[in-house]
């Protein structure tokens, strides 16, 4: 259980984050190794099939590069991630090192399950804000929902989403479009 | 569909709200009348439990009073919710009109589901947020998670939380504690 407030305890950084053994995945948080769970089927296979057709999209106009994780986002020294999707623009391809991306990546995606919602619609979400995250994908399997996000100013605001139906576009992928139901697996 | 932006048409008021009588539920936000579904058994459950424990605390200390949807809260003259359940205070209790609930109770709860999600989790939160609620409680069925906000200068911060199990506790309410698998029906 994390601390929302962390004025006594000694921030944890990027050297305690790298050198965890024990062979569970963890997030470096503010300061706080935060487990992460192995997901269920439905994270995967929705995670698989949106990146799948972001990679079609991305490679087939020489966009960037697109990871799915796990791949180190070292936003800062007490703030290690692993979206679930990122992608890297060429213009950013400078911070892509050999095992992590030092800052942000252009767009993210999460893919929320109830051990993640907390995470991905609060405390990453703001870590992504503030860190100049261009474009915040959120798929909400449970509630068969997506909703994204365009960063103005340091501030997410919703700009494409939908409910079990209907098309998603993105802003920093000009011309990439989603139907929903082709990314959620229970519709 | 709800436009997220809305220059060239003409903004709804209170009045044109007021004035529907088509039969169906509406809220209006920023000018726009958007109808609200009918609420799942699971939605309804949730409310009925939340709705008990919260009542029952209330009243015991004397703190005010518990008013739930349908009631009309009318923000701003463009803007007329109906929040699940509400807490007003005692000095907020002139508030209470013959209407409805003119500016902004103390507390709200929504209880999340797939067709009220995008307006609970972004758009209304955000005018809660500016017109200065001092809760939000937000119930996600089905990804079996409760959060509580508190507005810090005007922006919801997440202070109390819970997944599956857990309590859940209230500032605007000391002492008020739920445990999460009474007020999640699917639990």
């Amino acid at each position: 259980m994390f601390e929302l407030t962390n004025t006594y305890k000694k921030k944890k950084t990027y050297s305690d984050y790298a050198a965890k053994d024990d062979g569970y995945r963890y997030e470096l948080i503010n300061g706080e190794l935060i487990m992460v769970p192995g997901p269920s089927k439905f994270h995967q296979k929705s995670g698989g099939d949106l990146y799948v057709s972001l990679y079609l999209f991305i490679t087939g106009n020489n966009l960037g590069e697109i990871y799915y994780a796990p791949y180190d986002v070292i936003l800062d020294e007490n703030n290690t991630v692993q979206p679930d999707i990122l992608f890297i623009s060429n213009e950013n391809s400078l911070n892509n090192q050999d095992k992590a991306l030092y800052g942000a990546p252009d767009l993210v995606v999460e893919i929320i399950s109830p051990s993640s919602v907390i995470y991905d619609r609060n405390i990453k979400k703001e870590l992504y804000e503030k860190y100049g995250v261009k474009e915040y994908w959120l798929v909400d399997i449970e509630n068969k929902t997506v909703e994204i996000f365009e960063n103005i100013e340091g501030k997410f605001s919703l700009f494409s989403y939908a409910v079990e139906k209907g098309k998603l576009t993105s802003k920093v992928l000009n011309g990439f479009e989603v139907e929903i139901k082709d990314i959620l697996p229970n519709l | 569909m709800f436009e997220l932006t809305s220059t060239y048409k003409k903004k709804l008021t209170y009045n044109d709200y007021a004035a529907n009588d088509d039969g169906k539920r509406y809220e209006l936000i920023n000018g726009e009348l958007i109808m609200v579904p009918a609420p799942s058994t699971f939605h309804q459950r949730s409310h009925r439990d939340f709705n008990r424990i919260i009542d029952y605390f209330v009243m015991k200390n004397s703190l005010g009073e518990i008013l739930y949807a349908p009631t009309d809260v009318i923000l701003d003259d463009d803007n007329v919710v109906q929040p699940d359940l509400m807490f007003i205070s005692n000095d907020n209790i002139c508030n209470i009109l013959g209407n409805g609930y003119n500016g902004a109770p103390d507390l709200v709860l929504e209880i999340l589901s797939p067709s009220s999600i995008i307006m609970d989790r972004n758009i209304k939160k955000e005018l809660y947020e500016k017109h200065g609620v001092k809760e939000y409680w937000l119930v996600d069925l089905a990804n079996k998670t409760v959060e509580v906000f508190e507005n810090i200068d005007g922006k919801f911060s997440l202070y109390s939380y819970a997944v599956e199990k857990g309590k859940l506790i209230s500032k605007v309410l000391n002492g008020f504690e739920v445990e999460i698998k009474d007020i999640l029906p699917n639990l």
